[in-house]
């Protein structure tokens, strides 16, 4: 009688732990803002080359699964990964990529996995957005990680701001940072994040690289995300995306857990945009895209 | 016994429930009284503006839930010091740590304090790609008491591989730890018993190192216990370290302080990474305010990085808002930064130290020194101040 008086009371002291440290938690979990993205972006490069202007994403694929490693640069990216620089030659390109190979998924609140750079280009070619660049799995010197085109002849968001550059059709720049953001909001990165933001010098195309702290498994929007508008393409693509077609894309990449959290957080981003057309009308939320 | 007593203590048993649920109460409701700050969303739906200066994206939490701040944690800002000696990334260099605090006149032969009142800043990075890690922390250990005793002060500041180390995240990256620092940091009994199992197998003159090395990549839990080592003996003490420290008006710090951070005061900034810290070594899991951020003091590199002409006007709104006439940063070594001439950026308001001290061919041995209202970057050697390496 006694030990079951003793277990019993144990229980509830368990249970109450459970709840304290739950209502600690909680919030936190929720409302924290969160920055997992890498250190200052590649600016200005010049010493690579860009992929010729007939390359569809599938040869740049080819190229980075394909071509031979020539130099591998261990400690000169900056950032909490420290990603390789790679030079890679095909015998006819020379181009530049960066590998990560840090994997750590779903481990908090210092999760980091370069599988989830593949489910979010996995992701954005789903969503038929051309917003992360080419980036496939690959094993450099015995090593397992995500190579990914390295995006040369840009700037930064931030140094965009900071220079005060115009870009030629303001329109359609504010209509793709808007896309950028609706995505960002879905893969639960930072949203509006200005130093992973790279603008091409030349053509004014708009690109979101470092997705290696995304995905977590929050299934809420981060309050940060502040969706306004959304381009009515990404808008129907999203009703239409089942999660079936989202584990098909990305499972192997992503656990489980973190595609129903993508599931989860589509739908709420759906209907928060549905609410805001039934507040504002749809012109004012929906636009067909023009492309930079 | 009368009723009613014996009523209540038929409820005794669900007394821990009941407090429980108080609690969660009260800190549910505590916590929707004073939600912690959001981070701001820092691009506006339309603006293509320089943003203004923003709110800190970094709260104060802490402060609602921890213990009061300790003495060094409030002592972020100090005044009327006549010289500052300022040392950046070490990285495991002790020789030319102690090389440099000889030719500076800080310490004696024999690695005693002899600096008087001078302040010796050291802006962080201590561990990993370097040997012994271990010997820099227990110097400046000692240094800190002499120092104080002597009217001075040694302010060791975080850095990021402090961080890392702390957080067990060294060993991802590859090269990091090296092995010397590794056996360095094992619990002395582990690392006496693998010492010798590893002479018997390699015999008396074969340089160990290369089974350090297997055993570090191979065992988990021996990396474990040297974690476990590092933050049972060091960690403590790191936490109550600043990762911010303002000396009359010039401001130290590892990374650089963003535009939103800089106006958050030095001490709140302190005592977040104090406050985490510890919850890090309590075994608490939670989302980090402070460690671990791209954008947060240990890690920011835009103000070594940035052009200056592309960085002139934000970094005078920093200044403006640090109270401050100058900052000094390590952590990105540039070029630059290694040539000793380009250490001043903007006129002498950035200064960069991180001059790869630790860098075995390339690296200079240098040191700040702010004497008089004087700024100037030197080699180690007061009779190296030619310019030679």
């Amino acid at each position: 009688m006694k030990t079951r008086g003793i277990g019993g009371r144990r229980g509830l002291w368990i249970l109450g732990g459970v709840l304290i440290v739950g209502t600690m938690i909680g919030p936190a979990c929720s409302l924290s803002p969160r920055k997992e993205a890498e250190g200052p972006p590649i600016v200005g490069t010049t010493r690579g080359q860009s992929p010729p202007l007939s390359w569809t994403a599938k040869d740049i694929e080819a190229f980075l699964g394909e071509a031979r490693v020539a130099v591998v640069e261990k400690d000169v990216e900056s950032g909490r990964t420290m990603p390789w620089r790679v030079t890679l030659d095909d015998g006819r390109i020379k181009a530049r990529a960066l590998f990560k190979y840090i994997n750590r998924p779903g481990v908090p609140p210092i999760r980091h996995s370069f599988r989830y750079e593949l489910a979010a280009y996995s992701l954005s070619r789903l969503l038929e957005l051309e917003i992360v660049p080419p980036v496939v799995e690959r094993e450099i010197e015995g090593t397992a990680g995500a190579l990914q085109w390295y995006v040369e002849n840009c700037l930064s968001e931030r140094d965009r701001e900071r220079t005060r550059k115009e870009p030629p059709d303001l329109q359609a720049f504010l209509q793709r940072l808007d896309v950028i953001q609706v995505f960002e909001a879905l893969v639960n990165d930072e949203c509006g994040d200005k130093d992973d933001t790279l603008i091409h010098l030349d053509t004014w195309k708009i690109c979101r690289i470092d997705f290696a702290g995304a995905f977590g498994p929050t299934r809420t929007i981060a309050p940060a995300c502040s969706l306004q508008r959304c381009s009515r393409e990404l808008f129907n693509r999203l009703n239409r995306l089942t999660r079936e077609a989202l584990a098909d894309r990305l499972g192997n990449y992503l656990s489980l857990e973190e595609i129903k959290a993508i599931f989860e957080r589509q739908q709420r981003i759906v209907e928060h945009l549905k609410a805001l057309i039934k507040d504002k009308g749809e012109p004012a939320v929906l636009f067909a895209e023009k492309k930079p | 016994m009368p009723i009613g007593l014996r009523r209540l203590r038929r409820l005794e048993p669900a007394l821990p429930l009941f407090h429980a649920l108080c609690l969660s109460f009260i800190l549910l409701l505590a916590a929707s009284l004073f939600p912690p700050p959001l981070q701001p969303t820092t691009r506006g739906p339309v603006s293509l503006a320089t943003d203004p200066p923003l709110p800190a994206p970094l709260p104060p939490a802490p402060h609602r839930l921890a213990a009061p701040p300790s003495a060094i944690e409030q002592s972020c800002v100090i005044t009327g010091v006549r010289k500052i000696v300022a040392i950046g990334d070490l990285h495991g260099a002790y020789e030319p740590f102690v090389e440099i605090l000889q030719g500076m006149g800080i310490i004696d032969h024999q690695l005693r304090w002899i600096a008087g009142t001078t302040h010796l800043v050291q802006t962080g990075d201590i561990m990993d790609r370097g040997t012994r890690a271990r010997d820099i922390l227990d110097l400046i250990r000692r240094l800190e008491v002499e120092a104080s005793a002597a009217g001075g002060a040694v302010h060791m500041l975080l850095g990021n591989h402090e961080e890392m180390t702390i957080l067990g995240l060294s060993f991802e990256l590859k090269g990091y730890v090296t092995p010397e620092q590794f056996r360095d940091f094992l619990p002395p009994d582990r690392r006496d018993r693998k010492e010798r199992e590893f002479r018997i197998k390699a015999g008396p003159t074969t340089d160990l190192n290369p089974l350090w090395e297997a055993y570090m990549d191979e065992n988990s839990g021996a990396r474990d216990a040297y974690t476990e080592y590092f933050n049972k003996n060091y960690a403590p003490w790191l936490a109550s370290h600043p990762a911010v420290i303002k000396i009359d008006n010039i401001v130290f710090v590892h990374g650089g302080l963003s535009e939103a951070l800089s106006v958050q005061p030095c001490s709140v900034i302190n005592a977040g990474f104090s406050w985490e810290i510890r919850r890090v070594l309590r075994g608490e899991v939670f989302d980090y305010l402070w460690l671990y951020r791209t954008n947060g003091p240990l890690w920011y590199r835009d103000l070594a990085t940035t052009p200056e002409n592309t960085l002139r006007e934000e970094l005078d709104r920093i200044l403006a808002n640090l109270g401050a006439k100058a900052i000094v940063i390590g952590h990105t070594p540039t070029a630059e930064a290694i040539s000793l001439v380009g250490a001043s950026r903007l006129g002498g308001k950035i200064w960069t130290i991180d001059t790869g001290i630790w860098m075995k061919e390339d690296g200079r041995k240098s040191a700040l020194v702010i004497e008089n209202g004087r700024i100037r970057m030197t080699p180690g050697r007061i009779e190296d101040e030619g310019g030679q390496k």
